[in-house]
């Protein structure tokens, strides 16, 4: 009996041991129609796919931060309008943001919905981020790749991963820097870091794309010489000497005041160091400031130039109305009742030197030039900085299609026959408040009857690395002093840019001391850089200038036809008036917290190791 | 036949064999016999209306038939009833193997038994699926003697119960005037306009009212049910035949032939080959074939694969004012076909809609096959026997049928060339003639699944011990039309009980189990159970009151596996060329031309979760049983807690940003819930001379609470859900009306742009002085806190009756359906609507919707509790014949106007419930 029992049981186990065996053959899975990982990472087609999307990804987008992108975006805010450069034709969501109601920027900047036709800043770029540690942990599975091809995808990955850190940090200020994949169990709950060590961060991840990028040999995607020049396939990505220059910007924002709390010179040594190492490469690579000619080239009319370390064209517009220009193109050029141009105030306008130099900022200045002769307030735009009619839409400006631009009111308070301050009866469309128009994005879209305008966004270029240098230098070594092993002083590199434009040196009164340099960088930078890369919105926050412009008036500059013509006060035939504009279309400073944009208070109670912005 | 309500059998049919009663540590319901067939329905579910206690049984809508689609959800086909345990829905199975009970066409008349698993214990061994609990149906099957032959037939009609109305055509205009004036609009009938609407005419072409709901739709359905079963054998060889029919008419008036027939075929067959060797054979079939009209057009045939046409129809004829078109917008008698009426704004005629879009047949088809083998293993060891099985369970639905359309025309008004008034027929685009030659294939769905079990088992008896052990061995697959993995898992289950002089039980089961949709794929599920049958003590021998008592407690570590998608653990990433262009294609695109045009990608659709596991659930049961007096009273109650933890739940609000996941795609055990609950039973029979009579009652209770739920982080307390049952109704608190338009004006709120005096104040519960969403909080719970059944049984003679009714009380319901909310715009407005307009506390009645008035608020809550008859059956039992008739959902008792407290939405989005009046024949020979 026992016997025949255990004969049971061991058969029992046999047949159990022989399902056993097949029992894990019999769950496994058949392969989905979908991919498997080992499909995404071990083939570089696939591998390159994957990472792209950072790029081009289903529900988010590299482009986001792109500046024009961003602007272009049919929110109609720009961050340049949340300052004193310009003004916004219609008030929509720029005004309350400039005027300090943060909550209705926070949507609008960093959150958005799922939709890569959108701009979620904050909510893209950890996504974004993650794709690129994905990347980063599984290069070296990818089987069918040259060494070349994985260097450079590896490269793109440090650097995007530094871009989204370092773009988010412009705008928000430090955050946990995200250097792995964060899986499902791992902890979310990451604590900001220092300023000053987060941009640190961001130079590391920018060196360690350089290093890639050069054993890619891509210091740039288009050899100089030979076919295919500024035309290379992967034009629109980033390369060695982007990276380079982006590693200058980190660390001029983390020497810069509002960043570097003690004011460490040794942060501006690097700074300098940094902006010289981009500066040689960039030049050792065939990247020039373009001759004065073809300036606006790096804007609009041409796809690529060799001014543009790294820039993104959306080729040629079709349709010059399209809801995406709305925030550069007015409705008198469009006729699209939507559209919201950027207006330069007065206040911008004055940062325009007259021909020899001369600042106007202020009404000692203007005063110091009137008694020089170099400028009369009754024929303003005469004799300016040659830069000034490249950017700016004023009266009577010469523009295609429309002769003299009619940017005035008669004496009757009436409008011209064909003005471009004219909205149709009753309706809230965009025309100026200021009297001009800004014209260094769109080009000839605000020419009549021009539609086909190739427009192209120039993330990063040179004339910004010499005023990187130029700014790091005068403050670790003074005007006339050079980073270690460099042949460019502060002033030299200033001087660069303004050769370029055609503008004399800066004048000699000015180089004397860091402190009075200083200021004529930062209105170099303004005007070099403005409406491009929102380089002023982000310029006078990290100088901590945001909250005395913040405080000062916004003006506009009335042009009125004088229906007795020429006379010798009103050389013209118009009167210009200075004029405050109205009170919902000036610029407050309500806190300190307005250096940077809120969080999204939903996502921020996720989170217990995070502090918050100040609320605005 | 005396019913048996309570588990007081000898062994209790369970899958995969029977379980001895007395060896029981748990609260097993059996019920069988012939109270299984006092619920005329084709939906097998309902019979177990009323009569098992603590199993709510909810009908959501009447209507004819089953659709096999109700699992899957698709063509929208909704659950016809539900049936929770303790909160949850359980699995079926039927004679041993899991089934989609919705598929699975069966006659209450084919039914043995049916037993309701619900315990830890008992759960444990059928692996993790079964953990919501078991229904188990066993058919009847054949025995050794007297075979017999019965033939049943009944014959009755379904009444339409509770249907919500809408107003006919002269009110709607003049509540559309009142509306109107009510937001400053001059109104747009004229009293004269009113008089002539007020005649009702469906096919005036000025002033045409329409009542659809007349003209298409009938009060009535037929139901027919009929069975010939024969059963019987000899000492070897047991045979059972069940031939049944079961045919329901459908409520179309008009149009092409509707019903649901069906046939059922069922044949087992037991056979013992030799001494120790029994081999039974066993096969269940139904053919249910659906003959409906084809509601609406649609040139792709998407419109014809709706489960039932009644929804479309129903949402029609109650969106659509009454005046707003004839049937015709040419009464000419001389056209050969007529010219169908719509307007601009409702672009389909129901009437013709119904009449003249083609029809369908929808043929479903079932098989369920089974083998099984018993071997009395006790030469090789006493008391161990072997149980193979082995069974395929496929469905086929198909459906053929033409679509077709008519032309429609829209009646304009226009003058003469005498100045009157006069309308022209405008040919609208909306529908044009298409006629089709012949029926098209529009439907083909299948399913079907294969269990194997293997079984081995030993009992034992020495002295004052007895055991029993045993070993299962499960191994399915399922394969449905829209999975594209086919559902595998397997199972290892060990029980045994051991018992001591019938006084001390000791139960044990452990579960093993393997599924193929995670990477974890085993778990394992222990349980453990006691009992104590007290009235065996020496103390409690002499008692004169008590006759048995017994005290049982269980408890075990259960893994719950829903089946309902697998890959949720791995990466899984997808490629498409769709990649963002950047230019003007549509309007959402970006500025610029074809620079980068369309471009592949590849991106991450899953974030696998390898950690995921089965859900995990901690079930405790504790209960007693007893018969006194005679054993004339039987009482039984249970306690019981279930905590279901790390319920796989997709992320959607818990991860921040920087995790750089797109929400809802990562899927972790993460949610938790408890649910507790008692049940109590109680009956009494006796007799009073010749009258025998048996009155019975239950109720349960359970409580569901959140304990960790995916959900955002609120910074006002009073928004999680934490601490709140699953089933609690969220809104605003209100708190009474704006008394002034001044009062309302002051009032910062997010709903509209201006409120008036008569709007509705809520609570600020975040104290911001504005009200939104943000002021959401708990005003109620749909979940009855008590359920309960009544049974009474009287028999004198050879007249019985049995009455059952159930009923739900403590539970709340929130009016927010359109029933309720109407009556903006030019829409047509509810009875309801109709009847509280001008209502001092109604919401008042604007053209342009005050949003802030029908926001879910205690003002829309309503006490949810009700009571209805179930079933009212009277007999009279000749020599081998029965004659009986009988009503079910008899009579409903509540406050609640107008809808079913049963299924609210019965009536407004589906069939509604139907009241069942049958009559009938049993012959048994």
């Amino acid at each position: 009996m026992k016997k025949n029992a255990l004969h049971i049981i061991l058969s029992l186990l046999v047949i159990l041991a022989g399902t056993t065996s097949c029992l894990k053959e019999y769950l496994d899975r058949a392969p989905e129609a979908g991919l498997s990982d080992s499909d995404v990472f071990t083939k570089y087609a696939n591998f390159k796919s994957y990472f792209y999307s950072v790029y081009n990804g289903a529900n988010f987008t590299l482009r986001a931060h792109y500046p024009m992108w961003f602007h272009g975006n049919n929110q109609k805010l720009t961050l340049e309008a949340l300052t004193d450069m310009c003004d916004m034709s219609r008030i929509q969501r720029s005004q309350p943001g400039k005027m300090g109601d943060g909550s209705t920027l926070i949507w609008a900047i960093g959150y958005n919905d799922e939709s890569a036709s959108r701009t979620a800043k904050v909510s893209y770029s950890w996504k974004i981020i993650r794709v690129c540690n994905t990347a980063i942990a599984n290069i070296d599975r990818i089987q069918d790749a040259t060494a070349q091809e994985k260097e450079d995808l590896l490269a793109q990955a440090y650097f995007v991963r530094a871009y989204c850190h370092f773009e988010l940090f412009r705008l928000y200020g430090s955050l946990p820097y995200v250097d792995k994949v964060l899986g499902a169990n791992d902890e979310w709950d990451l604590p900001r870091l220092e300023d000053v060590e987060f941009c640190k961060r961001c130079a590391d991840d920018f060196q360690t794309a350089a290093d890639h990028f050069k054993s890619a040999a891509l210091m740039r995607r288009d050899p100089v010489s030979g076919s295919g020049h500024l035309a290379a396939t992967d034009q629109d990505k980033p390369n060695g000497v982007t990276a380079l220059a982006f590693k200058g910007r980190a660390l001029l924002y983390a020497a810069s005041p509002l960043s570097n709390t003690t004011n460490d010179p040794e942060l501006w040594k690097e700074a300098a160091a940094a902006n010289w190492e981009a500066l040689n490469q960039a030049l050792a690579n065939g990247y020039i400031l373009l001759p004065f000619a073809n300036y606006t080239n790096n804007f609009y009319g041409t796809k690529y130039t060799d001014e543009q370390l790294w820039a993104y064209t959306t080729g040629s517009t079709t349709n010059y109305n399209n809801d995406r220009v709305q925030a550069f193109v007015g409705y008198p050029f469009s006729n699209n009742a939507f559209s919201s141009a950027q207006c330069p105030t007065q206040n911008f306008v004055d940062k325009f030197e007259t021909k020899n130099g001369y600042p106007l900022n202020t009404e000692a200045d203007r005063a110091a030039a009137v008694a020089a002769g170099e400028y009369n307030e009754q024929d303003p735009f005469k004799d300016r900085d040659p830069r000034f009619g490249a950017v700016v839409i004023y009266n009577q400006k010469d523009l295609r299609g429309y002769g003299a631009a009619s940017l005035y009111v008669n004496e009757d308070g009436s409008l011209p026959t064909e003005s471009l301050l004219r909205k149709r009866e009753g309706s809230t469309d965009g025309v100026s408040e200021t009297f001009y128009y800004e014209q260094k994005r769109t080009g000839n879209l605000s020419s009549k009857g021009e539609q086909n305008v190739i427009i192209t966004d120039p993330i990063i270029r040179l004339a910004e690395v010499y005023l990187n240098y130029a700014e790091a230098v005068n403050e670790a070594y003074g005007p006339s002093g050079s980073a270690p092993g460099a042949s460019l002083t502060a002033v030299d590199a200033v001087n660069t840019v303004r050769e370029r434009a055609g503008m004399p040196g800066v004048l000699s009164q000015f180089t004397g001391s860091a402190d009075a340099f200083r200021d004529r960088i930062k209105n170099e930078r303004a005007v070099e850089l403005c409406f491009e890369g929102y380089h002023y919105y982000c310029d006078i926050r990290r100088w901590k200038d945001a909250p005395a412009i913040g405080r000062s008036r916004l003006y506009g500059l009335r042009a009125t036809k004088l229906s007795g013509g020429a006379t010798s006060a009103y050389p013209t035939g118009f009167r210009y008036e200075r004029f405050a504009l109205p009170e919902n279309r000036q610029i407050a400073w309500k806190n300190d917290g307005m250096y940077y944009i809120q969080f999204q208070t939903s996502d921020l109670l996720k989170m217990k190791n995070y502090t918050p912005n100040q609320t605005w | 036949m005396v019913p048996v309500l309570l588990a007081a059998q000898e062994s209790i049919p369970v899958p995969h064999g029977v379980q001895a009663d007395s060896l029981s540590t748990g609260s097993t319901i059996v019920i069988s016999g012939a109270q299984l067939e006092k619920y005329s329905s084709s939906d097998v579910r309902n019979i177990l209306t009323a009569i098992a206690a603590g199993v709510e049984v909810s009908e959501r809508f009447g209507g004819p038939g089953v659709s096999a689609m109700e699992h899957i959800g698709q063509y929208g086909a909704a659950y016809k009833t539900t049936v929770s345990v303790r909160g949850k829905s359980p699995i079926y199975m039927v004679d041993d193997i899991p089934v989609n009970i919705d598929e699975t066409m069966l006659d209450a008349r084919q039914i043995e038994s049916v037993t309701i698993v619900r315990d830890p214990v008992e759960k444990a061994l059928y692996g993790p699926s079964a953990a919501n609990g078991i229904i188990y149906i066993k058919t009847k099957t054949g025995f050794s003697g007297k075979r017999y032959l019965r033939v049943d037939f009944e014959q009755g009609v379904n009444l339409v119960d509770k249907f919500p109305e809408y107003v006919n055509g002269a009110d709607y205009a003049r509540l559309n005037n009142i509306a109107r004036a009510a937001s400053g609009l001059e109104p747009l009938y004229t009293r004269s306009d009113i008089y002539s609407y007020e005649r009702g005419d469906a096919y005036d072409l000025m002033y045409p009212n329409v009542d659809y709901r007349s003209m298409m739709l009938k009060k009535a359905m037929s139901y027919t049910g009929a069975s010939v079963s024969s059963a019987g054998g000899s000492d070897h060889v047991k045979y059972y035949t069940y031939l049944g029919y079961t045919g329901e008419d459908d409520i179309f008036k008009i149009g092409p032939q509707a019903r649901f027939d069906r046939v059922n075929i069922n044949a087992n067959l037991s056979v013992d080959l030799n001494e120790y060797v029994t081999a039974r054979f066993g096969i269940i079939t139904a053919m249910g074939l659906r003959n409906s009209p084809d509601y609406g057009y649609s040139s792709d045939y998407t419109g014809a694969l709706g489960v039932t046409e009644f929804p479309d129809l129903l949402n029609d004829i109650n969106t659509i004012p009454a005046i707003s078109f004839p049937i015709y917008a040419n009464n000419d008698e001389a056209l050969e076909s007529p010219w169908y009426a719509v307007s601009a704004l409702y672009t389909s005629n129901p009437y013709a809609n119904l009449t003249q879009n083609g029809y369908y047949k929808e043929t479903t088809r079932k098989g369920l096959f089974n083998l099984a083998l018993d071997v009395d293993l006790s030469p090789i060891l006493p008391g161990l026997k072997s149980h193979t099985y082995a069974a395929f369970d496929a469905t086929n639905v198909v459906r053929i049928g033409q679509e077709e359309d008519y032309a429609a025309y829209i009646v304009q008004k226009g003058i003469d060339e005498y100045g009157k008034d006069t309308v022209i027929p405008v040919l609208s685009g909306s529908h044009s003639v298409k006629l089709m030659s012949a029926d098209i294939k529009l439907l083909d769905y299948f399913s079907n699944r294969y269990y194997l079990v293997q079984k081995f088992s030993f009992d034992r008896k020495w002295g004052r011990n007895s055991l029993a052990l045993r070993a299962d061995y499960m191994i399915t697959k399922r394969s449905q039309k829209f999975i594209t993995e086919h559902r595998r898992e397997m199972n290892f289950g060990l029980g045994g009980t051991y018992a001591y002089d019938g006084k001390y039980i000791f139960q044990a089961a452990l579960n093993e189990h393997g599924t193929y949709s995670l990477l974890k794929a085993w778990s394992f599920s222990p349980t453990v159970g006691a009992a104590w049958v007290v009235s065996k003590e020496p103390f409690m021998q002499g008692s004169k009151v008590i006759d048995f008592l017994k005290l049982r407690v269980q408890g075990g570590l259960l893994r719950y596996d829903s089946a309902t998608s697998a890959n949720r653990d791995i990466d899984n990433y997808h490629w498409d060329n769709s990649g963002q262009r950047f230019g003007p294609y549509s309007s959402n695109q970006w500025f610029g031309s074809a620079v980068s045009t369309s471009s592949d990608r590849v991106y991450a659709s899953m974030l696998g979760n390898p950690n995921l596991e089965l859900e995990l659930r901690k079930e405790f049961t504790a209960g007693v049983d007893a018969k006194a007096f005679g054993k004339r009273l039987n009482v039984s109650a249970n306690y019981y807690y279930s905590l279901s933890d790390g319920i796989i739940t997709e992320l959607q609000n818990v991860l921040p940003l920087v995790a750089g996941i797109s929400s809802g795609s990562l899927w972790m055990n993460y949610n938790v819930t408890s649910y507790k609950g008692a049940e109590l039973s109680v009956d009494w029979s006796d007799h009073i001379g010749k009258l025998f009579y048996r009155v019975g009652a239950w109720g349960a209770t359970n409580l569901s609470n959140v304990i960790k739920v995916d959900e955002q982080t609120y910074a006002d307390a009073y928004r999680s859900k934490v601490g709140y049952p699953t089933t609690a109704i969220w809104g605003l608190k209100y708190i009474g009306q704006f008394a002034s338009d001044a009062e309302a004006a002051a009032e910062i709120q997010a709903f509209d742009d201006e409120l008036k005096a008569g709007d509705f104040k809520y609570q600020d519960m975040n104290g911001d002085g504005m009200i939104d969403d943000s002021d959401v909080c708990v005003i109620g719970d749909t979940n009855p806190k008590l359920i309960y059944g009544l049974n009474l049984y009287l028999k004198y003679g050879n007249w019985d009756l049995t009455l059952t009714g159930t009923g739900r009380a403590f539970a709340d319901v929130a009016l927010t359906s359109s029933y309720f909310w109407n009556g903006w715009g030019d829409g047509n407005y509810s009875a309801y609507t109709l009847r509280h307009a001008g209502d001092p506390g109604a919401p008042r009645l604007t053209y342009y919707k005050v949003n802030n008035n029908f926001k879910t608020s205690t003002y829309w809550l309503r006490d949810g509790s009700f009571f209805k008859i179930q079933t009212l059956e009277l007999g009279y039992d000749f020599p081998k014949v029965r004659l009986f008739v009988r009503a079910n959902n008899l009579l409903t008792l509540s406050s609640l106007p107008d809808v079913d407290p049963e299924a609210t939405s019965a009536g407004l989005t589906n069939y509604p419930l139907m009241k069942t009046f049958v009559g009938g024949v049993k012959l048994t020979f």
